[in-house]
């Protein structure tokens, strides 16, 4: 049978396990809203939906059965919920290794049907799925399957995967290291090993790590991560070498000039680690191939300019429960040529943590698509130029210390030497390193209580409309012609 | 990326509203359009067609900030007691034929840009109109708590 896994937010688990396991050893039950990754066998907890105690219709020991109500509630939320899968979790506290029983598996097909039924009458399009799960007081003694809307069971949980503060855990009941990954006791991986220990060497070779925009700043990354023994690198950027950037990015020489960013830094790696997976994509954020190698990566590293590929790496790693690093960086130069500041930040991203808008982002400015076509066609500046705002940088020192800065953070969150800061601000100028603070907003539309997180890819179909298109007509673009 | 399961839950309110026969919307999701939408008093129309631009991040963050409307329509100014243009309407860019990917009679027209932004992005399409029909009610109000506009061009 297929194996899955199940990825969600460290303080969820432990929420779902403190509120299922409780000392007074009575079974209970929650629901599950759910997403569903893309390519991968995973599927991605959004939200707990719990039952409280005053919501059983029965519950003991050994058993457990809310009210009808709860159920509809339940049924209500998921239709609302705009995600895939609903699943559904209880607990056997008796045992440390729980298994699902035929008593739970035939009540899982009824309740199945059911939802199969409201959806039906809810005239809601969408491919759904079902999923069931028991937990055992042995945080590794879970059972659980990913079924179709009868209860027919289309996949096998294998193991979960949890992402918080403290990196990235999995708990699997077999330990299996992935295809290609490259042996920790590797010579070219000595000084990593005493820098963060043979079990950190051992975790890195088996993450895949997503590196978004190859320039000045994401070539230092790759330049870092290159002896690191990194299981497999995704490296996207559409850009080619241009004259002018040779003076900082690494890796390139002067044939390279025409190549693709990528192309250079994927050699860059495979030079000196060979057995890593090298993904080197010349496509923006947007392609469909760049987002199937970000989504199958454990980290995504955004090195990118401007707002939208940061807003869509923002998406997709809430969405898909991916930490993000977001590096930015750049020098301030007056009328007269003075430099005013010089510097860079690196802003982190742990789902359930604050996300980049809440540390201060403004991802959504309408800096492409229509709504930046119309700003620039009816002569609506964004910012007010050279005096008050950051020119992108192409200082080769200020790409050194944030690419390191930022490889350091990672391997740190990576090897579980964190918590790691969330938002390092770097003032080059002055010498100065600030770490800011930041709170949750909880009404947030990507981390807040009715945020994005979890909820996986977007499987609903459009509506059809009845509007007559024109064949081949490019909809995707609502053309604004200047007049 | 948008959340196409929100904007078809908010396309079926419109439909609700509105009407099967009223309501279009092109496949890749980028705008919403309500025919003959009705109007409030004190303006030269009784109704108007209206586009909603719905956002690249709709559903996940993005914010609806943009519509269309049609290109004629003056207000009733109760301090002058004449119809006159319609704050928020964008002058220096007034009369524009959108390329809608459709041969609908009604694409084949002028629009006229209303810049008028929601602050909280979970409002819905729906929720948009209540705000531009309060705003067309009372367009020489200031309106700022409501909406975030263009400012300072």
């Amino acid at each position: 049978m297929k194996k899955y896994h199940l990825r969600l937010k460290e303080s969820d688990w432990r929420a779902l396990r403190g509120s299922l396991l409780q000392e007074d050893c009575m079974e209970r039950q929650a629901f599950l809203e759910m997403g569903k990754h893309g390519g991968e066998d995973e599927i991605i907890l959004h939200k707990i939906v719990p039952i409280s105690d005053c919501d059983y219709a029965k519950q003991n020991a050994f058993f457990v059965m809310p009210k009808d109500e709860a159920v509809v509630n339940a049924y209500q939320l998921f239709i609302n919920s705009g995600v895939c899968i609903q699943g559904h979790v209880h607990s056997h506290p008796f045992t440390e290794y729980a298994h699902l029983s035929s008593t739970d598996t035939t009540t899982f097909r009824k309740m199945a049907s059911s939802l199969s039924g409201v959806l039906w009458a809810s005239n809601i399009p969408g491919e759904f799925l079902c999923f069931q799960m028991v937990l055992g007081r042995n945080p590794e003694g879970f059972e659980g399957h990913l079924t179709d809307l009868k209860g027919e069971p289309l996949g096998e949980l294998s193991d979960i995967i949890t992402v918080g503060d403290k990196g990235i855990n999995r708990l699997a009941k077999e330990k299996t290291a992935k295809v290609g990954s490259i042996n920790p006791l590797d010579e070219r991986l000595n000084r990593n090993v005493k820098w963060f220990g043979a079990k950190g060497q051992e975790i890195i070779a088996d993450t895949h790590l997503a590196i978004c925009g190859l320039g000045g700043v994401g070539a230092i990354v790759a330049a870092a991560a290159r002896g690191l023994g990194f299981r497999e690198i995704t490296l996207v950027d559409p850009d080619k070498v241009e004259p002018s950037n040779l003076n900082r990015l690494v890796g390139a020489r002067l044939d390279d000039v025409g190549a693709f960013k990528v192309e250079v830094a994927g050699r860059m790696i495979q030079d000196v680690m060979p057995e890593t997976c090298v993904n080197a994509l010349p496509v923006g954020i947007e392609d469909p191939r760049a987002q199937d190698a970000i989504l199958r990566s454990d980290v995504i590293v955004s090195a990118v300019d401007g707002l939208g590929p940061r807003a869509e790496l923002q998406i997709l790693a809430a969405r898909f429960l991916r930490p993000l690093l977001d590096l930015g960086s750049g020098i301030l130069v007056d009328g007269s040529g003075a430099i005013k500041r010089m510097g860079s930040q690196i802003i982190v991203y742990i789902p359930g943590m604050p996300c980049l808008r809440c540390q201060g982002i403004d991802l959504f400015a309408p800096s492409y698509g229509i709504a930046a076509e119309i700003r620039e066609k009816t002569g609506y500046v964004v910012g007010g130029g050279i005096e008050d705002s950051f020119t992108p940088t192409s200082v080769v020192t200020i790409n050194q210390v944030v690419g390191g800065w930022a490889t350091d953070l990672l391997i740190r969150y990576l090897v579980g030497l964190g918590p790691i800061p969330h938002y390092v601000q770097i003032d080059q100028w002055k010498g100065k390193v600030s770490e800011l603070q930041f709170e949750k907003n909880p009404a947030c539309p990507i981390c807040g209580e009715d945020g994005i997180e979890g909820k996986g890819k977007d499987y609903t179909p459009p509506l059809h409309s009845p509007m007559a298109e024109i064949e081949n007509a490019s909809d995707q673009q609502l053309s604004i012609p200047v007049g | 990326m948008r959340d196409t399961a929100r904007i078809n839950r908010e396309i079926m309110e419109l439909n609700r509203e509105f009407g099967n026969d009223r309501v279009f919307w092109p496949r890749s999701l980028q705008w919403a359009f309500v025919k003959d939408w009705p109007l409030p008093r004190g303006l030269t129309k009784a109704a108007t067609n209206v586009i909603i631009i719905i956002p690249e991040n709709y559903g996940n963050g993005g914010v609806l900030r943009d519509s269309f409307i049609d290109p004629d329509l003056k207000a009733l100014n109760p301090a002058t007691d004449d119809y006159q243009e319609i704050p928020h309407y964008y002058k220096i860019y007034p009369y524009q034929q959108l390329s809608l990917g459709t041969k609908e009679e009604w694409a084949e027209k002028r629009w006229r840009y209303i810049c008028l932004h929601e602050q909280n992005m979970h409002f819905s399409i729906m929720r948009y109109l209540i705000h531009l029909y309060k705003f067309l009610a009372e367009p020489f109000k200031d309106w700022k708590g409501l909406f975030n506009s263009y400012s300072g061009r």
